[in-house]
């Protein structure tokens, strides 16, 4: 195991108490039901059927019926937000539901709102009318046609779509959300940093609540191109993957938490689901493996280690991101040795590569298994110990948080 | 209430339509010059807008030469590389050189914080959308075999590139992260640094924004929501915040960027304290989409928690940096919300835009506007709002019009109030040890 230099923890963290957990991906609509199928084995990996995807790797982990929740939103501009809007809405509709709020419980400016939000890509569909408008008879685009005349065929809100903090806003929007916020974009580190403000809110007395978390990608032609170009997924026939170790496929999730002060959650008598104990963050990028580095991964898990003032031999469970080599050397370099080493996971290779709902949904899921009652965690359970979460982006950036499960009732 | 960690700016360096660096830009601000002309990097025929403010492309031709990009030697950093990236890259240089970044040893405390939604697609990109698309069904199987679509077009569409390769090229090995929230990028960008450094996650952070969307799918996105002005009688008049004859606003380019830094590490290694940034604050309209909220509820809230988290008063502000788009909903509402956070002293105290001289930059207006702000106090000068010639009764606060004024001034807010209706505001003071 490896020593954790001493450093300040700020102990502040631990004031914030989960109260909600909501999700949805290729598993099931609430973080329930997800949780028990992920402890029970079932994978999400499936044929793609929505498009032909040619020579990419055919399977992913899509949320195929993420629950319909009526907004009045217009539905051409709803269907240019995609999957981002139904996922963010419906896992933040079920945190808000299991956290007993609903509305008029808090004034709107004082719910802050945190989230990490995977690319956003354009239909194709929503631009091949402009362009098929303006083709000249040797199939070359007219460019002065397609300025006259071209673009007037795309939907006019079609730009929103193309914005990452559209879907954000619209579920501002919907739930009146006005207080403090930010998004950050677009991988695992991500829907950390949004947990992490979201804290950093809470602790200061900016905001009474808090809903924090993240939102993957829409599975689509473009982002099955992006992640087969930088390597992260193979082809039938090709495999020239960026770390052959991890061969991964994506998938679809919108994962939210509740956050509220820990004193002002009890007043309230809501169930304390858990408490985020720490943070850390690094970057630095492996040029040959891509992802970050196993040292800026150890400087990320050592930092969180530290806020939450905590020693490796301390965490009950490791939650990995599961993309990389990298990431099981620094877990291995910081929990290997002299203690038992703590139970490691990952929700990469039965729910695909999330980006930043990834590891809120892992922080959500080892909040509820022991509640699911798993025999694959007898005998050694991990309960009540903390669970390490980690973040992690293909361009080196990386994130660890460590949550700890309460017993709400003893609180 | 406890005391919060000091911060202050340590560095800072933009380019803009106006100029190349931070001096340039204000020493033109000052004089009321304007950087809004036709576009030339686009086609712009048929458009009913046509105007923009561009950076001078000569400003970016030795972009590979800087000493960040040249001594890291990146592969392909040219390909790879977006034009906002680009211009960050070239405001970052500037802000590092003053802060002397380089001194620092513990390169795991500092960190990147940026504004930036990436690389819009390209015409190129639909005409691919053609021929492996004509059916609806893209056919991506003929797209990769033929390699048509680079793997640098993805990589610039990302936004978290542009901090993980300033990571690189200024070797901070802190936190890296993106804000992708519309016009309030940059500014939020600030207010998380400011918070990280504050929690004593890291002590030196590299804040800012940067945006390039002069493009024809970049600018198409805001002729069609009918945002952009399409009546002026010349390009330099198009952005007139706050007057009566403003019909919209005036897209433009650029970058800004802060080196913040806690005091105590700032005096240790006796760095340049330039400013302090005081407070922060966001909000959500959480009202319409397209539109901003109606009574200015979000940004008199925004404004409203910068004062508080800098623990002073409304009666401290005495200047404002106004977001100031030259729409007529934003300046009427920014203008209301103005009041009903500085009530009675509203109208006396100065109040102007910045965007009717650089237009607006989105993601990185906040950041740039921070500079300004910053380079206005130490210097007792406030920039003017150019193009002020017609009065609306709606907006009937002191806007600093035409000419810059000479005034000392300790403690400013600097709004950013982003599409969808995501607000921020920066409370920023001059330096008083």
């Amino acid at each position: 195991m490896k020593a954790i230099s001493h450093c300040p923890s700020s102990s502040s963290a631990d004031k914030v108490a989960i109260t909600g957990l909501g999700g949805v991906c290729s598993l099931g609509n609430s973080i329930g039901e997800i949780a028990r199928r992920f402890m029970s084995g079932e994978s999400g990996k499936k044929q793609i059927t929505d498009f032909d995807t040619g020579e990419f790797s055919p399977l992913a982990a899509q949320a195929k019926n993420p629950p319909v929740i009526k907004t009045d939103i217009h539905p051409e501009l709803a269907r240019s937000m995609g999957k981002h809007l139904s996922l963010l809405l419906a896992s933040a509709g079920e945190a808000f539901c299991r956290a007993g709020i609903g509305s008029g419980m808090f004034d709107p400016q004082d719910i802050g709102f945190f989230a990490g939000m995977g690319m956003v890509d354009y239909h194709v569909e929503d631009l091949l009318g402009a362009v098929l408008k303006s083709m000249n008879p040797d199939g070359g685009l007219d460019y002065d046609r397609f300025f006259a005349v071209g673009y007037r065929e795309i939907y006019p809100l079609w730009p929103l779509g193309m914005l990452n903090n559209v879907a954000f806003c619209q579920v501002s929007i919907h739930f009146g959300l006005q207080g403090e916020n930010c998004v950050f974009s677009p991988h695992g580190d991500a829907g950390i940093q949004a947990v992490a403000e979201a804290v950093n809110v809470l602790v200061d007395g900016k905001a009474k609540v808090a809903l924090a978390g993240g939102v993957s990608e829409e599975i689509s032609p473009l982002s099955l191109a992006r992640a087969r170009l930088h390597g992260l997924i193979g082809s039938p026939e090709k495999k020239e993957l960026l770390d052959p170790a991890s061969e991964i496929f994506l998938g679809e999730c919108g994962a939210m938490l509740v956050l509220e002060p820990l004193s002002s959650a009890l007043e309230r008598g809501a169930h304390i689901l858990g408490r985020i104990s720490g943070f850390g963050f690094a970057y630095g990028k492996d040029r040959e493996r891509g992802f970050a580095s196993r040292q800026a991964i150890c400087l990320a898990i050592g930092g969180a280690l530290c806020h939450a003032g905590l020693d490796p031999g301390g965490i009950g469970l490791v939650m990995t991101a599961g993309l990389s080599r990298n990431e099981l050397e620094a877990v291995g370099e910081i929990f290997g040795g002299d203690v038992e080493p703590p139970i490691m996971m990952t929700t990469a290779k039965t729910m695909g590569e999330m980006f930043a709902a990834g590891p809120v949904l892992s922080a959500a899921i080892g909040l509820t298994i022991p509640d699911a009652r798993s025999s694959v965690l007898s005998p050694r359970s991990y309960a009540l110990r903390p669970i390490l979460v980690n973040g992690i982006s293909y361009e080196g950036r990386c994130a660890s948080m460590i949550v700890e499960k309460t017993s709400g009732e003893t609180l | 209430m406890p005391a919060k960690k000091r911060v202050v700016v340590t560095g800072y360096g933009m380019i803009t339509p106006i100029g190349k660096d931070s001096r340039e830009t204000f020493a033109n601000a000052r004089k009321g010059v304007s950087g809004i002309g036709l576009l030339s990097s686009f086609d712009t025929k048929g458009l009913p807008c046509r105007i923009g403010g561009q950076v001078d492309d000569f400003w970016l031709s030795d972009f590979s030469a800087s000493p960040a990009c040249a001594t890291k030697r990146i592969q392909g950093i040219e390909k790879c590389s977006s034009r906002g990236l680009k211009l960050m890259i070239s405001a970052v240089s500037e802000a590092a050189g003053s802060a002397c970044l380089d001194s620092i040893e513990n390169r795991d405390r500092i960190g990147v914080s940026i504004g930036y939604h990436g690389e819009n697609p390209s015409i190129e990109d639909l005409l691919l959308l053609y021929r492996y698309g004509q059916n609806g069904v893209w056919d991506i199987c003929g797209l990769s075999k033929n390699g048509v679509y680079s793997f640098f077009n993805f990589f610039r569409r990302k936004p978290d590139v542009a901090s993980s390769i300033l990571s690189i090229l200024f070797n901070c090995r802190g936190s890296s992260f993106t804000m992708v929230s519309a016009c309030a990028a940059g500014a939020q960008a600030i207010g998380e640094a400011l918070g990280l450094i504050r929690e004593g996650k890291a002590e030196v952070m590299i804040a800012g924004g940067c945006e390039a969307s002069l493009d024809f799918m970049g600018f198409l996105g805001f002729v069609m929501i009918r945002a952009l002005a399409e009546r002026y009688s010349s390009p330099e008049k198009a952005s007139r915040p706050f007057d009566r004859k403003r019909n919209g606003f005036v897209m433009s380019e650029g970058a800004g960027a802060l080196v913040l830094e806690s005091l105590d590490h700032a005096l240790e290694r006796n760095a340049p304290v330039f400013a302090e940034v005081l407070g922060y604050g966001s909000s959500a309209d959480a009202f319409r989409i397209t539109d901003v909220h109606p009574k200015g509820d979000g940004a008199a809230f925004a404004m409203q928690r910068a004062i508080s988290d800098a623990q002073l008063t409304s009666d401290d502000i005495e200047y404002v940096n106004a977001h100031g788009t030259s729409t007529i909903q934003n300046d009427q509402v920014e203008t209301l919300a103005i009041k009903r956070v500085l009530g009675e002293r509203a109208t006396k105290i100065p109040v102007s835009s910045n965007k009717s001289m650089i237009g607006h930059p989105i993601a990185a207006s906040g950041a740039i506007e921070a500079c300004l702000t910053i380079m206005g106090m130490n210097d007792s000068v406030l920039l003017p709002t150019i193009n002020y010639e017609f009065f609306d009764p709606r907006c009937d606060l002191d806007y600093v019009p035409n000419k810059a004024r000479q005034l000392e001034h300790r403690i400013a807010l600097s709004n950013s109030f982003g599409f969808g209706g995501q607000n921020a505001c920066l409370c920023l003071g001059k330096f008083l040890p």
